[in-house]
């Protein structure tokens, strides 16, 4: 069983990859992170995350598609949407399509952690993640 | 924390629908009683509410200023049982307190007109106009009951995620229906998520603040974000230093709240509140 | 001499006389404690009567030193002291040893009828202010002017509680007891070689000595380099966002940046911040640290500096709010806690930026060091503020903060004290009784509440004292006083009475240090006096000599004035070691001088 977890942060805000990269490498993840989706989808097609955190609201491709996209590629990667647009109606479309969870921005490091965490465990990892 | 909301119009077999679906899903089926239950608990006067609860429309009569901290109890008390309960809730006096949420299920149930009329005119034995206008005429009564306490037409059924329309009052129809509920609370999209759970607890938290200080500040508003709690209220305005400081330190007493801020003046609560209001189809 | 055998009962009481010289030292307990031991023990060894064991408390000594410390609490209340100060002041002119002078000899004076603790506190805020205004470093005055409060206490019978203790230990050796100012030769005598002393040598023994640059200069500039400037901040919109909370405490730790004020968007503003309040987005705050300092915050964190202090213009305005030193009270109730289990923040409502401890300053973890008598806490607040808590006597502050004290009460404080002294000069009535009156009066006259009068004194001093009396009686009744003292008699062999007062000064410093003055007044008193009447010297001298030189406690930093004026004074124990030691030869060698002249031993 590996050790650390390998997370997929993808949010055109700069100051949410800023502050969340090392918020999250503090708990014990392998973060990887993408200003622009386009670039993403790429390292999507290249490596299998265990978790992908992504923004919804992004210029050339959303969150929704990027779902779409990661879900044909593994069933095993638990997707956590992160938007600043939230509403019941995106919720539920999220979720309808399959996303592990979804939180609106702006939001503390340890709401995503604890999100985090429970993917984990979701994942089947033995170690807990120490939050 | 699980909820199902069934709102029907007059005669139609709400009740027992919503028995079913409880039943099914394993959780308590309650309706406007449950107010009154658990008001004692949130320090609400029960005897007043009791003649609201028990007689909607007599909350018409009132003056505005008692209507609106009566629908401030009735708010807190639901917003609190619906967090801390999976409850299939039925009837349309709590019905449209908690919106926004995506994992609450907000079903209508319809019959058909002609069939609410044949069952109007064998109940009262009346005419068939007669129990035209009747049913009209509580219909009419609903809508407007909906708008004055909630702003909203209750009846439409654009304010619903499902809508059944039961043809005939029979019991297989009802069936039909508790499946069709049952089946569609399981869908992916009607999970709970974090951003629900939240939208839930910030709801309900500001409902029970909005109740603790609406004898005191009869145009509270309380928008709360995860134990962040921001406050409105014109009296505050008149009131000094010490007693701005005095209400700060009592809301903090309240389970759940971790910072508050408090605001005479509606613009700086509206800047503020601007990302933390929760989304609305109206 | 003949060569008495030591009983059974002599040997009991050298051996409580050596349990509480240990527990004494050792301090496992509290020093009245071992007081009380001594009291409860001694009759149940039958080494004396239960109404000799419970005399101390009923003697003229303990009603005296109640008294005593009513008055001057009175005295305390009224700032009659404060008002002393200023004429005493002009009258010394610009010359800085003058000026030192003249504030020594003051508080000699006061000392020489209130306690000595109480004469150095209730100065404190005046050397304070003079020190500021005069430009004369605090560690000049403070040491010199302490040790005059210590020897101002030998100038009257009243002045220290070995000397109120003298009579009531003479007493029943059937010697005729002392007058008020039977000692006042000898007390100015040494007042004065006290002050001749700092003039020639202060420079080579304070620190600082001679406009060096070092801790104890000029206390305002001491503020303001620990606290740099006060600047107004601002924080973006989006400040909390994806961020984990940073507190007032972090930002002390990270950039020693001390947050005095927090204003939230709704524009209500916090003036004492608990070390875990929150910063959060849209807040303005106000914070005292050096530019570099605050620059370096800002811009790690991405808070933006204003130009000037806008928000909170009105509440950082000299008027309201403002920095002060505040010492540690000998009696108050943060010894040995911590600002965080006291709760202070919630309950005074100001900021604490940094403590003096001897000569080191601690600018973070503020809130969990446990607190020392002596401790000089830096306080940022109101005005309205600090007047509370100098209510609360849990400080000195030695920065005067109100002096909107009642005048009136003043003038009657100081009618009261002089009735007393009129009575035991004039009317020659007991001292108890006329102090005791005098303190009565005040409490009459409202200067102070009975309730007042109650938590000013002492109850250690009152115990330590009534407790160690019965140890004395039991070490004179049982010839223990008399065996010792032929030993040591037979041990320094026949010396002239010069030799042998000298050698009994010298035990009573020594002892004084160990075991407190008033034990070593107490167990000495009667060994002394069966030594001066075996060797032919006036035991009344003799008694006399330990009454006296059980103040001479310079040395250790440990003796309450010492204690008091170490923080504020950034005094390291070896600084006292030095002036301590060369003040103690030469009180020995002027007491001794004083005797020999003029009361002809």
């Amino acid at each position: 069983m590996k050790e650390k977890l390998d997370l997929l942060l993808v949010d055109d805000e700069t100051i949410v990859l800023q502050r969340l990269k090392p918020a999250l490498t503090k708990i014990g993840c392998q973060v990887e992170t993408f200003g622009d989706a386009k670039e993403a989808l790429k390292r999507i097609d290249a490596k299998v995350f265990d978790i992908v955190v992504t923004d919804i609201m992004m210029a050339d491709v959303n969150g929704i598609e990027l779902l779409e996209y990661i879900q044909k590629k593994s069933d095993r990667t638990k997707v956590i949407m992160i938007t600043g647009y939230a509403t019941e109606a995106l919720a539920r479309e999220a979720m309808g399509k399959g996303a592990f969870d979804i939180i609106a921005k702006p939001f503390r490091p340890d709401d995503l952690r604890n999100m985090i965490a429970r993917a984990a465990a979701a994942l089947g990892f033995k170690e807990k993640i120490v939050v | 924390m699980n909820v199902i909301t069934i709102s029907t119009d007059r005669y139609t077999k709400g009740k027992e629908i919503a028995e079913s679906v409880a039943q099914k899903m394993g959780y308590k089926c309650v309706s406007r009683e449950v107010i009154l239950s658990t008001a004692e608990a949130l320090g609400v006067p029960e005897m007043k509410l009791m003649r609201t609860i028990k007689d909607p429309p007599t909350i018409l009569k009132m003056f505005s200023r008692d209507r609106k901290r009566y629908m401030a109890y009735i708010r807190s008390v639901v917003a609190n049982y619906m967090l801390e309960h999976d409850i299939v809730y039925h009837g349309f006096v709590g019905n449209p307190i908690i919106r926004g949420v995506s994992h609450i299920l907000k079903v209508r149930i319809i019959a058909n007109l002609e069939d609410r009329i044949r069952l109007e005119m064998e109940r009262e034995n009346v005419s068939e106009e007669k129990a035209r206008g009747i049913i009209a005429s509580m219909d009419e009564q609903q809508k407007k009951w909906g708008k004055a306490v909630y702003g909203i037409d209750i009846t439409n059924p654009a304010f619903y995620d499902l809508v059944i329309n039961v043809g005939h009052i029979g019991a297989d129809d009802n069936q039909d229906a508790v499946d069709t509920i049952v089946n569609t609370a399981g869908h992916k999209k009607y999970q709970q998520n974090t951003y629900s759970i939240n939208c839930m607890k910030n709801i309900a938290l500001s409902c029970r603040i909005e109740a603790a200080f609406i004898d005191e500040h009869p145009g509270i508003e309380v928008i709360c974000d995860k134990g962040n709690v921001c406050v409105y209220s014109k009296a505050l305005k008149r009131k000094n230093h010490k007693q701005v400081l005095a209400l700060k330190e009592e809301i903090m007493k309240i389970d759940g709240v971790e910072h508050v801020e408090v605001f005479g003046e509606k613009q700086m609560f509206n800047e503020c509140t601007i990302g933390t209001r929760p989304k609305l189809e109206s | 001499m003949e060569a008495t055998a030591v009983t059974t009962e002599m040997m009991m009481v050298m051996a409580m006389i050596g349990i509480a010289i240990f527990l004494f030292i050792a301090e496992w307990i509290r020093v009245d404690m071992v007081a009380i031991l001594m009291t409860v023990s001694l009759p149940l060894l039958h080494l004396v009567t239960p109404k000799e064991a419970f005399s101390g408390f009923s003697s003229n000594a303990v009603i005296s030193i109640i008294a005593v410390i009513i008055i001057g609490a009175g005295l305390d209340k009224t700032a009659v002291i404060n008002r002393m100060v200023r004429p005493v002041v002009r009258i010394a002119g610009n010359s800085s040893s003058r000026v030192v002078i003249a504030m020594g000899v003051t508080v000699a004076l006061i000392s020489s009828f209130m306690q000595n603790i109480g004469a150095a506190a209730l100065f404190l805020p005046a050397i304070k202010r003079v020190s500021k205004s005069m430009n004369i470093s605090l560690s000049r005055m403070l040491m010199p002017i302490g040790f005059c409060a210590i020897l101002g206490g030998t100038i009257t019978l009243v002045g220290c509680s070995p000397l109120i203790l003298l009579n009531d230990l003479i007493a029943p050796f059937k010697l005729k007891p002392f007058n008020l100012f039977d000692v006042t030769p000898i007390g100015l005598a040494l007042v004065g070689s006290g002050i001749v002393f700092f003039i020639f040598f202060g420079k080579f023994v304070l620190p600082g000595g001679d406009g060096g640059k070092k801790s104890g200069e000029e206390p305002v500039s001491d503020i303001s380099a620990a606290l740099g400037d006060l600047f107004e901040l601002k924080t973006p919109p989006d400040f909390t966002d994806f961020r984990d909370p940073i507190t007032v405490k972090d930002i002390r730790n990270r950039y020693l940046v001390n947050v005095v004020g927090l204003a939230g968007r709704d524009g209500i503003k916090q003036l004492s911040l608990v070390p875990d309040t929150q910063i959060r987005s849209g807040n303005d705050l106000v914070a005292y640290g050096t530019a570099e300092n605050v620059r370096k915050m800002a811009q790690e964190q991405g808070i933006q500096i204003k130009d000037q202090v806008e928000v909170f213009k009105n509440e950082m305005s000299a008027s309201t709010t403002g920095t002060i030193e505040a010492v540690v009270a000998p009696r108050s109730s943060l010894i040995g806690t911590t600002l965080r289990q006291a709760h202070f923040w919630e309950q005074f409502q100001v900021n604490p930026l940094a403590i003096y401890r001897s000569d080191k300053v601690f600018h973070i973890g503020l809130s969990d060091m446990e607190l020392r008598s002596g401790d000089s806490i830096l306080l940022h607040g109101t005005w309205e503020r600090f007047n509370i808590l100098q209510e609360r006597h849990n400080f000195i502050f030695t920065t005067p903060v109100s002096e909107a004290l009642k005048p009136e009460k003043g003038l009657i404080a100081g009618f009261w004290l002089a009735v007393s002294l009129t009575m035991i000069i004039f009317f020659k009535i007991q001292l108890s009784v006329s102090l005791l009156t005098g303190a009565f009066g005040m409490i009459v006259c409202r200067v102070l509440t009975i309730d007042e009068a109650y938590q000013s004194v002492d109850w250690r001093t009152v115990f330590l004292l009534a407790g160690l009396i019965p140890l004395g009686i039991a070490t004179e009744n049982t010839g223990t006083a008399a065996w010792i003292a032929r030993e040591i008699l037979n041990l320094i062999g026949n010396v002239p009475a010069v030799v042998l007062l000298t050698v009994i000064a010298m035990l009573a410093t020594g002892f004084t240090l160990v075991i407190s003055n008033v034990g070593a007044t107490v167990l000495l008193v009667p060994l002394v006096v069966n030594m001066a009447i075996a060797s032919g010297t006036d035991p009344r001298m003799a008694a006399l000599v330990v009454g006296i030189a059980t103040s001479n406690s310079f040395m250790l930093p440990t003796h309450q004035v010492n204690a008091l004026y170490m923080g504020p004074g950034r005094y390291r124990s070896v600084d006292f070691m030095k002036a301590g030691g060369m003040m103690s030869i030469l009180f020995i060698v002027v007491l001794v001088a004083i005797l020999y002249v003029f009361y002809g031993i």
